[in-house]
C-alpha cells in the first residue's frame, strides 16, 4: 500500500506542493498582515509547482492513487491551463486595489486551493475524485466571489452557493444512481459496465447523464444553468471574475469529456440535446450582451456566448471536435483574462464598472486601449489571432461532423458579437473621454496584458506548435 | 423489498429537496433544501453498496457527509454576512443585483 502512495506521489509533485503552500500561506496570512511576504510564498509555490509539473514525467495514461485519478497527456494541458489562470489571477489580485490589502493572504490561499482543485477535475477517474475536487473549487469560489465588503459581493457569493450547492447536489444524485446501474465507481470500470446494459437500462443511462450535465453545466455556465453567471461576475472582485471566467470552464470541459468518454454508450440519443443546447447557449450569450452597461456583465454574458462556441466541439464528439475544443480553451484562457486585465486596469483608476468608464481609453492609456482592442478583437475571431484559429477549427469540426445547423449558429453568432465587441472598441478609440489626466497601469497588470497579448499574438500567427503540441498530446489516449 | 422501499425514500427525499428549493424564500430554508438532496444521495450510495457489496461506496456517503457540512458552515457564514447588510435572509427580498 506505501508503495503505490510514494509511486503515486511522484507524478503528483505539482498538486502536493500547491496544497501544501496553501496552507502555509493560510498560517503566514493569519501571523502578518503584510502582504508582502506572503504574496511572495504565494509566487514561490507557483514556481515550484509549475517546475515540478516540468519535471513531471507523461506516461501514456497511469493511475494513481488506486486508480482516483489518472495522469495523461489530456489532464496535463488542464493542468497547465489551471497554473496559467492562477498565476495570472495572482497577478491581477495584487495590483487590483478593490479587495482589503489584510484580506488578500487569505484570497491568495483560496487560489492556490482553487488550482489544485482545477488539477484535480481533470485528473479525476473516480466518481469520488470528481465529486472531492469540484466541492473543492466551488467551495472556495464561493469564499472568494464574497471578498469585496459591500452588500453586493455577499449577495453575490450567496447566490453562487446556493445555485452552485444545488446543481452539485443534483449531480450527485446522478452519480448515486449510476453506481447504483453500474455497480462501479472508476470511471473505466463504469465505461465497461455500460456496454454491458441490456436496452431499458440505456434508457435510464440518459436520464442519469441528464443529471450529471446538471453540475457540469452549472460550472461552464451553459443554459440553463447560466443564470448565476452575470450576478456573481458583477458582484465579484475583478481578479476573481477573471478566474472564474477561465479557470472553472476548462476544468469542467475537462471533466466533461472524461465523463462522457466513460458513458459513451449512451450518446447517440443525446446528441440532440446537447446540440439544441449549445445553439440556445452561444444565442442567449450573445443577444443579451448586446443590451449591457457594466463591463462585467458584458463580459459575463460573452462568456455564455464563448461557453456556447466551446460546447461544439462537445457536442460534435469527433477527435477533430476535442482538438478544436482544446486548442479554443487555450486561446479564450488568453484572450479573456487578457481582457479581464484590461477592466482591472479600467476599475482601478476610475473606480466605475460602467462601459462609459472606457470612453476615450485611446488618448488616456494608448498601451492599454491597444491590448483591450486585441482581445476583444481575438474573442471576436479576427484574423490573426488566436480567437480565430480556435473558431475556425471548432466550425471546421462541425461541419466535418455533418452539424451544419451548428456551423450555422455559430457563425450567426459571430456577427452578433462582433457588435458588442467593435462597441467597446469604438468607445475606446472614438468615446469622449470624462477625465483627460493619462493614467499609469501598475506594472504586475502591465505584465499579465503583455503575457496575454504576446500569447494571442503569436499562437494566432503561428497556430502550428499549439496544434502540434495538443494533436500529439491530448487526442492519443482518448478517444 | 426493503431495497425498493429505501429507494422510494431517496427518491422522495430528493424530490422534497427540489420542491423546497422551489418553494422557499428564506436563505437557510433553501440551504436546508439543498442539505436533504445531498443526503438523498448519500442515503442512495450506502444502499447501492450494500446490494453490490462495494465498500468504497459507504466511503463517499461519508464524503458527501463531511462536504455537506463545509457547504453548511461556508453558506451560514455568507448568510450572516448578507444579513448585516440587508437585515433580511429572505432570499427575495435581497436584490441588490439585476438577476
Amino acid at each position: 500500500m506505501s508503495t503505490v502512495l510514494f509511486d503515486s506521489l511522484r507524478s503528483w509533485w505539482p498538486e502536493t506542493i500547491l496544497s501544501a503552500g496553501a496552507l502555509i500561506v493560510f498560517v503566514a496570512a493569519s501571523w502578518t498582515h503584510n502582504t508582502r511576504p506572503v504574496l511572495a510564498l504565494t509566487w514561490a509555490t507557483l514556481g515550484a509547482s509549475a517546475l515540478a509539473l516540468w519535471q513531471t514525467p507523461v506516461p501514456p495514461a497511469t493511475e494513481l492513487f488506486f486508480g482516483l485519478i489518472v495522469c495523461d497527456p489530456f489532464s496535463l494541458v488542464f493542468r497547465w491551463l489551471a497554473l496559467v489562470a492562477v498565476a495570472m489571477t495572482v497577478l491581477l489580485m495584487g495590483a487590483s486595489n478593490d479587495i482589503d490589502v489584510s484580506l488578500r493572504g487569505e484570497a491568495y490561499g483560496l487560489l492556490l486551493l482553487i488550482a489544485v482543485g482545477l488539477m484535480l477535475m481533470a485528473e479525476a477517474n473516480h466518481l469520488l475524485m470528481a465529486y472531492v475536487a469540484m466541492e473543492l473549487v466551488s467551495l472556495s469560489a464561493y469564499v472568494l466571489a464574497g471578498f469585496l465588503d459591500d452588500s453586493r459581493s455577499a449577495e453575490a457569493s450567496l447566490k453562487y452557493l446556493l445555485f452552485g450547492a444545488l446543481s452539485s447536489g443534483i449531480m450527485l444524485f446522478g452519480m448515486s444512481l449510476l453506481f447504483g446501474l453500474t455497480g462501479q465507481l472508476a470511471f473505466p470500470d463504469i465505461a465497461r459496465a455500460c456496454t454491458a446494459l441490456s436496452d431499458p437500462a440505456t434508457q435510464a443511462l440518459s436520464l442519469i447523464i441528464l443529471l450529471l450535465l446538471a453540475g457540469l453545466a452549472f460550472k461552464i455556465s451553459m443554459v440553463p444553468f447560466h443564470m448565476w453567471t452575470p450576478d456573481v461576475y458583477e458582484g465579484a472582485p475583478v481578479a476573481v471574475t477573471a478566474l472564474l471566467s477561465v479557470g472553472p470552464k476548462a476544468a469542467g470541459f475537462a471533466l466533461l469529456i472524461r465523463l462522457m468518454h466513460a458513458l459513451q454508450v449512451a450518446w447517440p440519443p443525446l446528441v440532440a440535446t446537447v446540440a439544441a443546447l449549445t445553439i440556445v447557449t452561444m444565442t442567449f450569450g450573445n443577444l443579451v450582451a448586446l443590451v449591457q452597461t457594466n463591463v462585467k456583465r458584458l463580459l459575463a454574458y460573452s462568456t455564455i456566448g464563448q461557453v456556447g462556441y466551446l460546447l461544439i466541439g462537445f457536442a460534435v464528439n469527433t477527435s477533430v471536435g476535442l482538438q478544436a475544443l482544446l486548442v479554443y480553451l487555450v486561446a479564450y484562457l488568453f484572450m479573456n483574462l487578457g481582457a479581464f486585465a484590461c477592466v482591472v486596469a479600467v476599475v482601478n483608476e476610475s473606480g466605475s464598472e460602467s462601459l462609459d468608464a472606457f470612453r476615450g481609453l485611446a488618448t488616456r492609456a494608448p498601451g492599454l486601449a491597444l491590448a483591450c482592442s486585441l482581445f476583444l478583437l481575438s474573442l471576436a475571431g479576427i484574423p490573426p489571432l488566436v480567437g480565430f484559429i480556435g473558431k475556425f477549427l471548432l466550425f471546421g469540426a462541425a461541419i466535418e461532423g455533418r452539424q451544419m445547423w451548428l456551423a450555422v449558429a455559430a457563425a450567426f453568432n459571430s456577427a452578433i458579437a462582433l457588435y458588442y465587441y467593435v462597441n467597446l472598441i469604438r468607445l475606446m478609440y472614438f468615446g469622449r473621454p470624462v477625465q483627460r489626466t493619462p493614467f499609469r497601469v501598475a506594472p504586475a497588470i502591465r505584465l499579465a496584458l503583455g503575457v496575454c497579448a504576446v500569447a494571442t499574438l503569436a499562437l494566432g500567427l503561428l497556430p502550428g506548435a499549439l496544434l502540434s503540441v495538443i494533436h500529439a498530446q491530448a487526442i492519443l489516449n482518448l478517444l | 423489498m426493503t431495497v425498493r422501499a429505501l429507494l422510494w425514500l431517496a427518491h422522495a427525499l430528493f424530490c422534497i429537496g427540489i420542491f423546497g428549493i422551489l418553494t422557499r424564500r428564506h436563505a437557510i430554508g433553501l440551504l436546508l433544501s439543498i442539505e436533504l438532496i445531498l443526503n438523498a444521495a448519500a442515503l442512495n450510495f450506502v444502499l447501492f453498496s450494500r446490494v453490490f457489496g462495494h465498500a468504497q461506496a459507504q466511503a463517499f456517503a461519508l464524503f458527501i457527509i463531511a462536504l455537506a457540512a463545509c457547504e453548511a458552515g461556508i453558506g451560514l457564514a455568507i448568510i450572516l454576512r448578507l444579513s448585516r447588510y440587508t437585515k433580511t435572509v429572505l432570499a427575495d427580498d435581497v436584490h441588490v443585483l439585476k438577476g
